[in-house]
This record gives C-alpha cells, structure tokens and sequence, in this order.
C-alpha cells in the first residue's frame, strides 16, 4: 500500500441504504430533534410517483411542514433565495431532499440561507466559508450518480451574471444520506447507464488522480465492484432493488471517494463539454472514461492494472498478464460502454459525435471542440490529473473521443 | 448485501508528514480559537506538545495546555475550561487522555452532573464541542470510538467520536513491543471480522484499508524492536512512520467498532481478559482477539460469504487472484496464522499460540468457542 505524504478522509453522513431505508428518516430525524421538515424536490420526481412512496413511508410518524417541488433542471440563486422564504415561513427545522444532483445543491444551499439566517447565499461561497454546522439536512437520491448527497460540494448558478458559484465546506455534507432501491426502480435505462457511468467515473478518477489516498481507493474499488457487477443486469432487468440498491450504494461509495481525492481530466473535459452544449455530464463521462484512462496510462499503469480486479473480477485478473492489466481495465470500460449502446437500443452514445438531445439534434457540434478544449484548462480539476494537459492535448483527446476513435497514445506529451 | 446497511463516521482522518500544520485551518472551520490542550506527562516529556505549539504559531490561535496526572485532575480541567474560555478541545496522547477529553466534552455541554449517571445513548443529541485528536502510541480503537467512560459509567454515542484524528508519526513515541502487538493485532482483529462478515460496503472500505496498514506495519515493527524502547523517549526515525500507519489502522478499527459493537472478536477478547484478571504482557486483549478470530474464521470457512475475499487485503491482489475460489478462506486464515506465527518468533518469552497454552480451561474454552459463531445473512 503506498502512502502519500499527507492526505485527509472524511465523510461525516450517516449512510442508511437498504430496501426499507426511507422507513427510518423519522428515526433520523427525531435523532436530530428535528420533527419539522421541509421537502425539496422537482416536478420530474413527483410526476414518477417519489413524493408519494416517500410519503408513505414516513407514514403518519412525521409532519412534513411543506413539499416544494419546482426546482429547476440547474439550481440557481432565485430558487434558492424563494425556497429558503419557504422554510421560515412554515416553520421548518429540517430538509429532505429528494432529487438528482440539481435537487441536492438547491437544498444545500437553501440549508446555508435558512442555518446561518441570512439573505445573501454570496457570502458564503467559495471554500469553507461556513464555519458552523447547519440544519438537518436528510438526502434521499433519485439517481445513482452524482454522489451529491455524501459530498462536500454545492454548484449554484447565479444566470443574472452568468456563472455557476460554487461553495464548498464539510458542513455540507447532508447528515444523512437514504439510499433506497424505491427510489431508482423506474429510472429509464439511458439515464440508469449515464448516471452509473458518472459513478464509475468518480470512482476511477479517484484511483487514478494526484489526491488519491488509501482510504480513498479503498471506497473507490468498493463501488467500482458493485457498479460492474450490476449496471448491466439492472438495465435488462429495470426492477431489479437488489441490484438497484448496489448501483445507489456504489454511487455514493464513489462520492465518498472523489469528494476525499479530487478527480482528473475525465471531469476536466466532461465539465467544459456539458458548459459548453449543455450536454447531459453522465453521458460526457462514460464517453471520456476510457480516454482518460489511456491518456494517463504511462503514469498510472499499476493503478489501472489493479482496477482490473474490482471490474472484471478475479478469474479475469488472474488469467491477463500482469503487463496488460492496465490497458485491460481499459478495454473493459469501452466493451461497457458497447453493451450499454447496445441494450439502450443506442440511447447511450459511445462518442461525442453521437450525443443527441431528445429532438434527435446533434449535442456536441464539432466546430466548438476548440472552444471545449480552451475552456476545460480553466477547470480545477485539471490539477490532479496524473499528466500534465494543455490546449493541444485537450483537443487531441476530444477530437479522439468526438469520433469513438483510439487515442494516439504517441501524440500524448509525456511530462 | 443485507437488508440495511448503516454507517456512520464523524471523524476526518488527517494522515501524514507536517499533518498539524493543517489543524489551525481546520479549527478555524470549526469556529474554534481557543482549544485547550489536554496531554499526559510522556507526551510533555518528549515534547511532543512542543510539535503543537510550533503548528499553532503565528496563527491566530490562542491554545492552552493542561498535563493529566492522576483522575482527580477532572474538576480542575473543568473548572480551568470554563474560566479561561476555551471553545475547544484537543486531546494530545491516546487512551486516559482521550477519554478524560470525551468526558469533558460531555460535562461541558451536557452539565458535569450527567457524567454521575449512564446516559441513554440517544440523549446525547449533540454536536458536543470540537473536538480534535493527536494519537502518541498506537490504541486500541477506543480513542475513535464513540464512547468513553467515565467514574465506572459507559457513554456511547457518535457524537463522542473526535471532529478529526490528526496522525502523524510527527508526534509518536516509542512504545514498547508489547503495546504494538495489542495495538495491532487488535485493529487486524476488528477489520477481518468485519470484511469477512459483513455485507455492509461502508463497513468494508474501512475495514479493507484497515487490514492492509496493519498488514504493512505490524511484523516489520516487531522484528526491529529492540525491546530497550521507553515509554516516554521520542520513538527513533525509521519507526515512527511505521507507529503512525499502525496507530491509523487503530483510529479505523474505531470508527468500525462504533459501528459494530457487537464484534464477537472484542467480546471474546473481553471475555478471556475477565477470566485473567491480572493478563500479563503476553496475553494482551489484542492477542486474545487474533486468537478469537482464528477461531472465529476456521468456524466459518464453509458459511461465511465473504471469507475467501479477505484473502486480498491480507496479501494483494495478484496473490488473491491467484488462489482458486474456494482454496481462498483457507489462504486467509493461513495467512493470519503465519502472522502470528511471526510475531512469537519475535519475543524471547513466546506467546499463547491457542486458548489451550493461553491457559484457559476446556470449560472456559467453550465458552468462549460458543461466542464466536456467527449467524449467518
Ligand atoms: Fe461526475
């Protein structure tokens, strides 16, 4: 086990994953002497029937003050501003959040609002600025990705002066997280395979990048053994919870992961592709997974080669030589990402150039992968990733990833 | 995995070289200005809290220092807390220290008349004060746990788990063999048994880096001991990084055993420590626990699900890998035991082997050997 010289884990919310999770949210609350919560949510999840399980779940066990469900596809300032008015005028002294990452964000920072009683979220953004724990917060995720609901981080946009702010701090880790296998039973297979492959990627990146840690890889091989396992059986068998619980658990496990490591270019690439096109970041990180990993291979080689274990297993493992482990991981993940193009009858895109918006548009036109690139050096996670990058770079592996072409591994400028 | 999966740790491990420059950012994001400093005289002999005072200056932070000598100190501690102002708490030793810090913790937010009773564990509803923890010696996962006690009286709740564990071989002392051994093979005891049984994944994490700083660390310590190393002299160099990763593996064992109270390993090892009121150097509640778990796992090799993959922490991956399936549960317990075999071979005066040369009767034998089976998910 190699140790770096300094590192730092933690992830202070209480995890309850099980098919009968949502039952014990009153227990939670009441551990927390909070009997008043409020619901955050967003009219997809409602319109899929959440709001009513969830409900029926608490029973009559606890007064649910208000249900506010018009949270937007990205969170942003207004909505929180309007949501934190909400809480203190229902007299709220909790939050569930029930959504996807938009949901968790909005509640985070409604919770800043509404703890710190204050009117200006702007004070608080950046890196810990909060220097007091907030109100309970309880997230219940809707998908099986993002990982928001263990992770430190909020990303609110603010369109007024067109920019995302985004507030970091261990008191926003929710207090809990309630991984239900409800929750994610009728999400449909094209967003059940983007969501599990942003897993993936979080748990990848947190292997591979510069901010990696023992106990970190650790969470990380966890969730990538469960994500293998499942993704593929969920899809042909939608309601499968046990396999539906190992997907919510492996996402998280994941979350936990990358919030103590940081991630790398797959991320650094993902968030300008999704900036620039609004293009959905699931589908942008199974697209570029494999292509940071053969980005980075020449730094990373023994890292890749033990992530080989936890995706393919043992038998598979044992039988490749120990020199084509790394690039076997590798394979793994565009075999996967093959099969899941082809059991979602070629929802899920395997390269840029594929990516559709639901009125069958092309969501990543060529033209603006220069634009991509040039905006992805200013992301800051390009920090961590094991290999330096810069503009040629970035664009000799979106050019790569935009045509489902192999990376040149020649062209890649080794530092 | 089984039906419900719970988890919960509150501490923030902060591992490594020049860890404590980090603490006054992290007290600033707690609000906190003024911790007082609790050690023991060891650690203030070998001047460890010189270490925390360097990190601390030119900071804004204003600390305060207290040496625990004898249980009376309590009510000084309070009383000196409380006039003085402090607004938080860092424990700088391992064991006393810790949870007479845990106490305080309690008595300050809580009112000092509710350390004279047991409290119902769900009425601790916290946050307690912050509360930060700089290990000297490697423990027995009591440190991280979320209990303490207190006058005779048990407190268990996470809330008592320290905000952060600050490990650092910066501040470790030399401890003697015997100490390490307990440390370690306590830690190797709680994490097996967890990764072997327990579906839980949050669980297994932990428990998974847990086994392999034990594995890393524990036999190359004991093989260089020289058995000369003092209490309270600074530990030498090239054995304080070792002390720190296996005092890291101890801070883990402890955040799973807030988990998992139950350990049959720790009930075991309890159990066998009751029997030998007065258990000597070589029959540390540590070594009764790997004693248990050796047992505990050749019980189970043919019901426990999870046996055979224990084999991957204990070794790695390209061994793992290479044993056949169901040859795994065999290989880990093998493994386990060559460690101990190891380990003996390092003290000049042995060690118990078995319950049998640990001196235990066949009753009490069997009694032990009807704590240690699992029902099985
Ligand atoms: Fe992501």
């Amino acid at each position: 086990m190699v140790i770096p010289d300094y590192y730092e884990f933690g992830s202070r919310t209480h995890i309850m994953a099980g098919y009968d999770a949502l039952e014990q949210i009153p227990g939670l609350l009441s551990s927390m002497d909070a009997q008043n919560p409020m619901v955050i949510t967003d009219q997809g999840v409602s319109r899929a029937g959440l709001v009513d399980i969830l409900l029926q779940a608490l029973d009559s066990r606890i007064t649910i003050k208000t249900i506010q469900d018009d949270v937007p596809a990205d969170s942003d300032l207004i909505t929180v501003h309007t949501l934190a008015g909400q809480y203190r005028k229902y007299g709220c002294n909790a939050i569930i959040a029930l959504g996807g990452g938009s949901v968790m964000d909005t509640a985070k920072g409604v919770n800043i609002l509404v703890s710190a009683s204050s009117d200006n979220l702007l004070a608080f953004s950046g890196a810990n600025a909060l220097t007091h724990a907030l109100n309970p917060l309880v997230a219940v995720p809707t998908t099986a990705g993002t990982g928001s609901e263990v992770t430190r981080v909020a990303v609110i946009s603010d369109p007024d002066n067109l920019r995302k702010l985004l507030f970091t701090s261990g008191f926003l880790m929710p207090d809990a997280a309630v991984l239900d296998p409800r929750m994610t039973l009728t999400l449909p297979a094209p967003v059940t395979a983007a969501t599990a492959m942003d897993a993936l990627s979080h748990a990848v990146e947190a292997c591979l990048c510069l901010g990696r840690n023992p106990l970190s890889t650790a969470h990380a091989h966890e969730a990538i053994a469960l994500i293998s396992q499942h993704l593929l059986p969920v899809i042909l068998q939608p309601d499968h919870k046990p396999g539906r619980l190992a997907l919510a658990t492996g996402a998280a496990l994941a979350g936990m992961a990358f919030s103590n490591s940081m991630v790398g270019m797959v991320h650094t690439l993902g968030h300008s592709v999704g900036s620039v096109c609004h293009a959905p970041h699931g589908t942008c990180m199974a697209v570029l997974l494999p292509y940071g990993m053969a980005y980075n291979l020449h730094k990373t080689q023994p890292l890749l080669a033990d992530l080989l274990l936890p995706m393919a297993g043992a038998d598979v493992y044992a039988r490749t030589p120990p020199a084509d482990r790394a690039q076997k991981a590798i394979d793994w993940v565009n075999r996967m990402n093959q099969r899941l193009h082809q059991v979602t009858a070629g929802a899920h895109a395997v390269c840029l150039r594929e990516m559709k918006s639901q009125d069958g548009k092309s969501l990543v036109p060529g033209h603006l992968l220069p634009k991509i690139a040039h905006t992805a050096l200013g992301d800051g996670s390009i920090f961590y990733n094991p290999e330096d990058l810069d503009y040629d770079d970035c664009l000799m592996v979106l050019e790569a990833a935009f045509n489902g072409a192999p990376l040149d591994l020649s062209r890649v400028k080794k530092g | 995995m089984t039906a419900l999966n719970h988890f919960l740790c509150r501490t923030k491990t902060a591992f490594g070289t020049h860890a404590l420059d980090h603490l006054p950012f992290d007290l600033s994001g707690m609000n906190a200005r003024k911790p007082f400093v609790i050690t023991d005289q060891a650690a203030r002999d070998a001047g460890v809290h010189m270490v925390l005072a360097r990190a601390c200056r030119d900071t804004y932070l204003a600390p305060g220092l207290a040496t625990l000598t004898d249980a009376g100190d309590f009510e000084t501690l309070y009383h000196l807390f409380v006039d003085k102002g402090y607004d938080s708490i860092i424990a700088l030793g391992t064991g006393q220290v810790v949870q007479t810090a845990k106490a305080l913790n309690l008595a300050l937010c809580l009112g000092p008349e509710r350390l004279r009773s047991p409290a119902d564990p769900g009425q601790i509803k916290g946050p307690l004060l912050p509360l930060v923890y700089i290990p000297t010696h490697p423990e027995s996962g009591q440190d991280t746990a979320g209990e303490t006690s207190f006058s005779g009286h048990c407190f268990v709740s996470a809330h008592l788990m320290p905000d952060i564990a600050v490990i650092t071989a910066d501040t470790m002392l030399g401890t003697p063999l015997a100490a390490v051994l307990d440390s370690g093979l306590s830690s190797l005891a709680a994490c097996c048994e967890v990764f072997a049984f327990s579906g839980n994944p949050f669980a297994r994490s932990y428990a998974y880096a847990g086994v392999c700083l034990v594995m890393d660390t524990l036999l190359p310590l004991a093989q260089q001991s020289d058995h000369g190393d003092l209490l309270c002299q600074k530990a030498g160099k090239h054995r304080r990084l070792p002390l720190a990763k296996l005092t890291h593996a101890a801070a883990v064992s402890g955040y799973i055993q807030s988990n998992f109270p139950n350990l049959k390993t720790r009930q075991a090892g309890a159990h066998i420590t009751a029997l030998h009121p007065a258990p000597s150097a070589t029959l540390s509640s540590g070594l009764c626990m790997a004693l248990a778990l050796v047992h505990l796992l050749e019980n189970s090799k043919d019901t426990c699900p999870w046996l055979g993959k224990l084999l991957l922490p204990l070794t790695d991956a390209a061994h793992y890998a290479g044993v056949p399936g169901p040859g795994q549960p065999d290989a880990a317990v093998r493994v386990i035991r060559e460690l101990l075999q190891a380990l003996y071979e390092t003290l000049p005066q042995g060690m118990p082997e078995t319950f049998d040369e640990a001196g235990l009767t066949p009753r009490q034998i069997s009694e032990i050997s009807n704590l240690l089976t699992y029902a099985h998910p």
